[in-house]
């Protein structure tokens, strides 16, 4: 299982292509993708110092009848988003995952595109607001 | 224990079982009551579509937007922690797709159900 370094080091390495896609916003659907990604590491890096969670997918609850899963990674990791951490942490969170999904939804099912959905300073805000958001709200570097 | 009191045990047991998955049910048709309560204020929100993975709930809404709307999107997931005060026990992913995507069902999914539409 990583540890709190382990994901301290891939967000850092996320947010630092993320720096280097916001110099050419032809990819800003990419910029978008690397902050939730970056912003997933930071999240579970918190979690990591919480004993009751250390990894979102490492207390999923089990059914007791099959033993099987009862929730999602996703599903299961936004209760725990919601409930342990700040509410503006979750709301920059959900942000991300959404717009990362539509910005990869739109470049497969397109009648519109994310590079037009998405004007360029909405992809800027993703890193200079949400990604940062998450990040001072976790007390992150 | 006698044989009536079996019977009776048995018979205490299953309608124990029957008021509980009701009861379960009741709380899930009220959740997706509350969802269309909450969300049928957005004049973007053109429809709201319902499914069920595991024991989680996914929800599906369609917007009627063409551009990224960011106090849009904050709103509506806003409504996500009001609903999860209420119900917050209740595991659900939420995806709100624009009105730019062709293929809608293989994003609903076929077993979807819609629950509000405008």
């Amino acid at each position: 299982m990583p540890s709190h370094s382990d994901h301290i080091a891939q967000a850092n390495h996320n947010e630092d292509f993320g720096l280097f896609l916001k110099g050419n916003l032809k990819y800003k659907d990419w910029l978008i993708t690397v902050c939730y990604y970056a912003s997933l590491h930071y999240i579970e890096a918190a979690f990591a110092g919480i004993p009751h969670i250390q990894h979102s997918t490492l207390n999923i609850p089990k059914d007791p009848v099959t033993g099987k899963d009862k929730y999602s990674v996703h599903g299961w990791r936004n209760q725990l988003i919601k409930n342990n951490l700040p509410r503006q942490v979750f709301i920059c969170y959900r942000k991300l995952e959404s717009n990362s999904q539509t910005a990869r939804y739109l470049d497969i099912n397109r009648s519109g595109s994310a590079t037009s959905y998405f004007t360029d300073q909405d992809s800027l805000n993703t890193f200079d607001k949400d990604l940062q958001t998450i990040k001072q709200e976790l007390k992150l570097p | 224990m006698d044989f009536l009191s079996t019977i009776s045990y048995n018979f205490y047991i299953k309608i124990k079982e029957n008021a509980m998955a009701l009861t379960t049910q009741q709380k899930v048709n009220e959740y997706f009551g509350m969802l269309v309560e909450k969300y049928k204020y957005f004049p973007e929100v053109k429809a709201i579509y319902i499914d069920e993975y595991l024991d989680e709930k996914n929800i599906t809404i369609l917007l009627s937007i063409k551009q990224y709307d960011d106090k849009l999107m904050e709103a509506l997931i806003q409504k996500e922690l009001d609903i999860s005060k209420i119900f917050p026990d209740v595991v659900a992913t939420y995806n709100y797709i624009p009105d730019l995507i062709d293929n809608k069902e293989s994003i609903i999914g076929e077993k979807a159900k819609l629950i509000f539409e405008r």
